[in-house]
């Protein structure tokens, strides 16, 4: 309960009232009132006048013994002023000086409107019983001119309004993952790298990828040479060794040979019939060109700027994204937390927005749901490549290549 | 609180919100105001803040700001010296509902707090108490006073017609 003052007194009076003070508030109040005289004053009216018949219509004494011009109504004490307004001759006992008339009675009602008033407030605000609220209609019943002020009292309610507040969107928040979609061209363009991250060496060995056509079978997709690879280091072998570049091939390492065919491009074909038979030819447009060749400079430049910082790739390219993301993170659907491969997924619907593409993003898994393969692209480029998380294939496969080379 | 139930918060409450400022205040662009301040609030505590107490909270915070807002507007008044004199004056018939308005601008502001809350949102006295820091006794009192105050000014004006 909040310290008692001058201002909160009346709420203290209705507590105590309405006995809701425990002992140790009541000694406090009382305490109180000791010291402020006036209030005490003030108190003690309000008690006579609330408690004494707990109704709200109680006599105001001094006003009867005004308006019955110093007769003896000393027989009303104990009634109130409702059952002496009913019954206005006092009790039986009383002597026949002390007849009050009913006239005086509403003079004093009306000067004692304040009971009145909070009666009909009460009533309003269905604070009254059912037992007041009955004495109330009876009342106005017997009194009539009364009902004109009491239908006052429930006009003056006031009605709900229907103002509703314009552009309720400008307070709504956006799901964090539609500020990804919209991060802009810097964001998406990141969607490529990541996902390339997954699957890249780390710095210290990067070189400038080179871009040779493709001579697997036309019907294969990246998808399809990635695992074909994974399952046969022979087809794997084989493909080095057909290369028409031989000697260009050799001055590289064999990581680049991985990325190489990692990154190389996967031309749109057409079908050509040659003396009879139907063959694919490589028909590369030179605007995808140019397109894999600028998402391939983005790459390397990355990669350089994570080498020359002597950290990961994937760590130099999250710092920036994670801040970006940072408290909104865990407000992504499903909650999940943040991480590279949910950011490729949506930054990849970014650069399909921002660049009216259709980049897919295709994975395979294995049984423990372990990503086994991944692929990028479009009908313009495509980049697959296997994850490197077996070792004996890529020893075998090292071994392999730098035999080959040393032939 | 996730981003969708503060959308959710802000489809259920911010009309009662706007309807609570915009009869305190009497101007749209300082309720709309108001109404931003406090949801913009609420995003920023959002951690501390649960569902369950999201509605009182708003509701306090409207509460508190327009009354800032009436006082800076208003600084030599006490939130109970206006219902002293009605200072109304005689107006062509508008309505009685337009006449209540026009005499809620003028009852003290906590005590049209109270009754903007009880009659238009229908709050209980607990709630009303909840929200303005008053006891529930006190709530009773000013909505008391406030419809006196409404009936006084009423009966003045059909004494004047």
């Amino acid at each position: 309960m909040e310290t008692l003052s001058e201002h909160n007194i009346e709420a203290w009076f209705l507590d105590y009232l309405e006995d809701r003070l425990n002992k140790t508030e009541k000694v406090a109040f009382f305490e109180f009132l000791k010291h402020h005289p006036t209030l005490l004053k003030k108190f003690n009216n309000q008690k006579k006048l609330l408690k004494k018949n707990n109704t709200f219509y109680s006599i105001n004494y001094n006003l009867l013994q005004e308006f019955s011009q110093g007769k003896n109504i000393i027989d009303y004490e104990d009634s109130n002023l409702y059952s002496a307004l009913k019954h206005p001759t006092p009790s039986k006992d009383a002597p026949s000086s002390c007849t009050l008339k009913t006239e005086i009675l509403y003079k004093v009602y009306l000067k004692n409107l304040e009971a009145w008033e909070n009666l009909c407030i009460a009533s309003l605000e269905g604070d009254l019983s059912p037992q007041q609220q009955n004495e109330l209609d009876e009342m106005l019943k017997i009194f009539p001119w009364l009902e004109k002020d009491y239908q006052l009292f429930k006009e003056i309610k006031f009605a709900p309004d229907v103002a509703v507040f314009p552009n309720k969107a400008r307070l709504k928040r956006k799901h964090p993952w539609i500020k990804l979609y919209w991060a802009g061209a810097g964001l998406a363009a990141a969607a490529a790298v990541i996902a390339l991250l997954i699957f890249t060496s780390p710095p210290g060995q990067i070189q400038a990828p080179s871009f040779e056509m493709h001579n697997s079978s036309p019907i294969a997709t990246p998808m399809d040479q990635a695992l074909i690879k994974s399952k046969s280091k022979n087809i794997e072998k084989k493909s080095f060794t057909t290369r028409k570049n031989a000697e260009e091939i050799t001055v590289q390492t064999h990581e680049t040979k991985r990325r190489v065919q990692a990154i190389t491009p996967m031309p749109s074909r057409s079908a050509v019939e040659i003396e009879g038979v139907i063959t694919y030819q490589n028909t590369i447009e030179p605007i995808n060109r140019i397109y894999t060749a600028i998402y391939a400079d983005m790459i390397e430049r990355w990669q350089y700027e994570a080498q020359r910082e002597n950290k990961s790739l994937g760590s130099v390219l999250m710092k920036p994204i994670k801040t970006l993301l940072g408290k909104t993170a865990e407000a992504l659907p499903g909650r999940q937390p943040i991480s590279l491969w949910t950011l490729a997924e949506f930054t990849l619907k970014g650069v399909n927005t921002l660049t009216n593409n259709n980049i897919e993003l295709q994975t395979v898994r294995d049984e423990k749901g372990q990503l086994k393969a991944l692929a990028v692209g479009n009908e313009n480029f495509r980049i697959a490549h296997l994850k490197k998380n077996r070792p004996k294939d890529i020893e075998v496969e090292e071994n392999t290549i730098q035999k080959d080379m040393h032939k | 609180m996730t981003v969708s139930e503060f959308n959710k918060t802000v489809d259920v409450y911010s009309d009662a919100l706007y309807r609570f400022a915009l009869k305190m205040l009497e101007d749209s662009e300082e309720a709309q105001d108001v109404v931003q301040e406090v949801f913009i609030r609420v995003w920023e505590k959002r951690e501390n803040i649960g569902e369950e107490k999201v509605k009182s909270y708003l509701f306090t915070s409207v509460h508190n700001l327009c009354i800032d807002w009436l006082r800076r507007k208003r600084p030599h008044q006490s939130l109970d010296e206006v219902m002293d004199e009605p200072t109304i004056e005689p107006q062509p018939f508008t309505g009685l509902k337009k006449i209540l308005e026009t005499i809620l601008k003028q009852i003290p502001p906590i005590q049209r707090s109270v009754l903007i809350l009880r009659d238009y949102e229908g709050y209980s006295y607990e709630e009303i108490g909840r929200i303005t820091g008053l006891k529930e006794s006190q709530v009773k009192v000013y909505i008391y006073r406030a419809r006196l105050a409404v009936k006084k000014k009423i009966e003045k004006i059909e004494c004047v017609i």
